[in-house]
């Protein structure tokens, strides 16, 4: 390696850039400090500053080419014999005719050889260097010749001729020792020439050698690695085989193990898809016949109930048949122990115009009034006897309303007088006559008025009260001052009233008389209302439709007829 | 063939591999900057190349595709390329002899060979980087 102040400098022209970094690469590696440029002018112009030992330009360049930068730089005097070594493409053909034309030092051709690269430089600067060293070594003799041959001319001409001849002939000597000694330098150059050539081969040999070495070498161990490779690749690839082969098979075990659990799996299923078809089958007979039994069943009710309704309805018949037997019987009897007891009333009436009378007989008294009573329950069973058998039928007349008051008034005056009752009697001027049968009218406003009277304390007041409603319906009411009614008492009475509960009704307190009124409003389209207080009294209403009503008029044709 | 990168492994015989074996003992980070500055430079030259190759070519143009041709030839050349460096060598050739049939024709191959090229010196690229981190 050589040190930075005796590097070599190398300038080198070159348009191409991978050859200029590979130039530099490999001569600065062996101690060449090197310049670079990119065409031939700036090439030159570096060339005449920097004074390279060495230039290295390529033929081929963009504007000025490389025969004329080598021709360029012979004339200039720097660079006059500054070696310079032409790059050139190995398919040019006169390419060293050319660059030895233009002052070309050596040649190398294109692809470089780069790692023998160093080597011929070296050898193409050393070889320079030696040439000019003989040079100037030659310059010098020539120098010291022209001297010696000049002072010897000078003494030649002060001498005589012998002299003259004597100095011809050292000088003739002297030259033919300058000439043998120029021989001899030549020879010795040549000589050196073909040293350095011979040791600059043999070192080229040597490194081609090593270099051959070194490939063969490299290739021996690529082998080697190779054939390493490709053994453990083999055994890899066997390896991996044996291992694709072990999972194919237990892939293969698995898709047996697989299906065979499919099959297992299907059949069950189907075994299972079987029981439920069998399961539906039964469960699809199982409510048809629950449905038929449904029907049956239903039939089967109906027949009970129509058998039943029928039962029902002949055993109802029958009833009312028997009741309708009873009740036309008991109307029958009932009738004549009427008569019966209006004979023995008539027979006491007699009696007691008589002295019986005069005298004060208590007795007779009691049984006439006793009698009485009898006659009243016996006339009011009567009626409840004909009007359930059917019996009755209304005798349908303008009954005088205020008329018919007077006269059931009239007809309690005794009894009332001997409880000190008081009877007011309010009749609406409007209502006078409605259409009516007069005798069972009159037997209702009795019962209510004989309940009345049952109830009202001694000294109290029974108020009257009939009026044309709006509507023209007719209300009359009897009013007492009596206990009253507790609630409970009062429902009882009310749904007494109902006509399906009149028989039933028979034992309450107020007897007959109750059904009595209430089986007349009924033939007449009307009804009997219950309205109490308790511990202030209690008022019964006789309730009669508005065609029941009859006009003024009508009353003073009646009046009139 | 180198113990620490393979360019056998580069794919494709468009490299010869010594060459590339041999920069590889350089100086570190050498290759990677011969090879990048060939990856920059190459793309330039050849499309120097195909545009005055379709601008008709005319006499200048010929100059051009010549001088294009023959640094493609010389960088390729020295990055080891096998085949392009030929292939450039004729389109210089025939530019220089003014045929422009044969310049057109081998033009057409330049393009995929050097492509080739840049693949195997981007593989080379991807294995020093690698080596070297």
């Amino acid at each position: 390696m050589m040190t930075q102040q005796s590097a070599p400098k190398i300038l080198v022209i070159d348009d191409e850039v991978t050859q200029r970094m590979l130039v530099k690469e490999y001569l600065e590696e062996a101690g060449y400090l090197v310049r670079l440029s990119e065409d031939g002018k700036h090439g030159m112009k570096m060339a005449a500053s920097t004074s390279p030992d060495l230039i290295l330009v390529d033929v081929l360049l963009p504007s000025v080419d490389g025969y004329q930068v080598c021709s360029e730089l012979r004339r200039h005097s720097k660079t006059a014999d500054t070696p310079i070594i032409l790059i050139t493409a190995s398919k040019e053909p006169d390419a060293i005719a050319k660059g030895l034309a233009a002052g070309a030092t050596d040649f190398i051709t294109k692809p470089v050889e780069f790692p023998f690269l160093a080597d011929r430089v070296g050898h193409v600067i050393r070889k320079a260097q030696e040439i000019a060293r003989l040079q100037a070594e030659k310059h010098s003799i020539e120098e010291k010749l022209r001297v010696t041959l000049s002072d010897q001319f000078v003494e030649a001409k002060d001498t005589p001729t012998e002299q003259l001849k004597s100095a011809e002939a050292k000088a003739r000597a002297a030259e033919a020792a300058a000439d043998a000694k120029l021989t001899k330098a030549r020879a010795d150059f040549d000589k050196e020439a073909l040293r350095i050539r011979a040791e600059a081969q043999e070192q080229i040999a040597g490194a081609q050698s090593a270099i051959q070495a070194t490939i063969t070498a490299n290739k021996e161990w690529l082998n080697r690695e190779q054939s390493t490779i490709e053994a453990a690749a083999t055994a890899e690839i066997v390896r991996s085989r044996a291992l694709l082969e072990e999972a194919r098979n237990a892939k293969n075990s698995i898709e047996t193990e697989l299906n065979a659990t499919n099959t297992r799996l299907e059949a069950k299923i189907k075994v299972q898809d079987e029981a439920l078809e069998r399961a539906r089958l039964h469960q699809s007979m199982a409510e048809s016949a629950i449905a038929g039994l449904k029907q049956d069943h239903q039939q089967a009710l109906r027949a009970l109930r129509a058998a039943a309704e029928n039962e029902l309805r002949s055993a109802t018949e029958a009833l009312d048949q028997q009741a309708g037997a009873f009740w036309s019987f008991a109307s029958a009897l009932s009738s004549e122990f009427l008569r019966q007891i209006r004979s023995i009333l008539e027979s006491v009436s007699a009696a007691s115009q008589g002295e019986m009378v005069a005298k004060g007989d208590e007795q007779l008294a009691g049984v006439a009034s006793v009698t009485r009573e009898l006659n009243i329950s016996l006339a009011n069973f009567n009626i409840l006897a004909r009007h359930l058998a059917g019996q009755i039928k209304l005798a349908e007349t303008r009954v005088d309303v205020g008329a018919q008051l007077d006269h059931i008034a009239a007809a309690i005056e005794p009894a009332c007088a001997k409880r000190k009752l008081r009877i007011e009697t309010r009749v609406d001027p409007a209502l006078s006559l409605i259409l009516g049968d007069e005798l069972h009218l009159r037997y209702l406003l009795m019962n209510l008025l004989s309940n009345a009277l049952h109830f009202s304390p001694a000294g109290g007041t029974i108020s009257i009260d009939a009026r044309l409603q709006r509507d023209c319906s007719i209300r009359i009411a009897v009013r007492d001052q009596g206990v009253g009614m507790l609630p409970a008492a009062l429902a009882r009475i009310n749904a007494a009233l109902e006509p399906a509960n009149m028989i039933s009704s028979k034992g309450s307190a107020a007897g007959f008389g109750v059904p009595i009124a209430t089986s007349i409003a009924l033939l007449h389209g009307g009804r009997v209302e219950f309205e109490s207080v308790f511990g202030a009294g209690t008022t019964a209403t006789l309730v009669l439709p508005p065609e029941r009503y009859c006009a003024k008029a009508g009353r003073t044709q009646l009046a009139s007829a | 063939m180198s113990q620490n990168g393979s360019t056998a492994t580069m794919g494709g015989d468009a490299l010869d591999p010594s060459r590339i074996d041999s920069y590889r003992q350089r100086r570190p980070g050498f290759l990677e900057r011969l090879v990048s500055v060939y990856l920059d430079e190459a793309p330039i030259y050849f499309s120097k190349l195909k545009t005055s190759i379709d601008a008709g070519p005319t006499k200048d143009d010929l100059n051009i595709i010549r001088m294009a041709a023959h640094t493609l030839k010389s960088s390729s050349a020295n990055l080891g390329a096998v085949r392009l460096p030929e292939i450039c060598q004729k389109i210089e050739t025939a530019a220089l002899n003014e045929d422009i049939d044969q310049v057109k024709a081998l033009a057409a191959t330049v393009g995929s060979e050097l492509f080739a090229v840049e693949q195997a010196l981007k593989a080379v690229l991807f294995e020093q980087r690698k080596a070297a981190s």
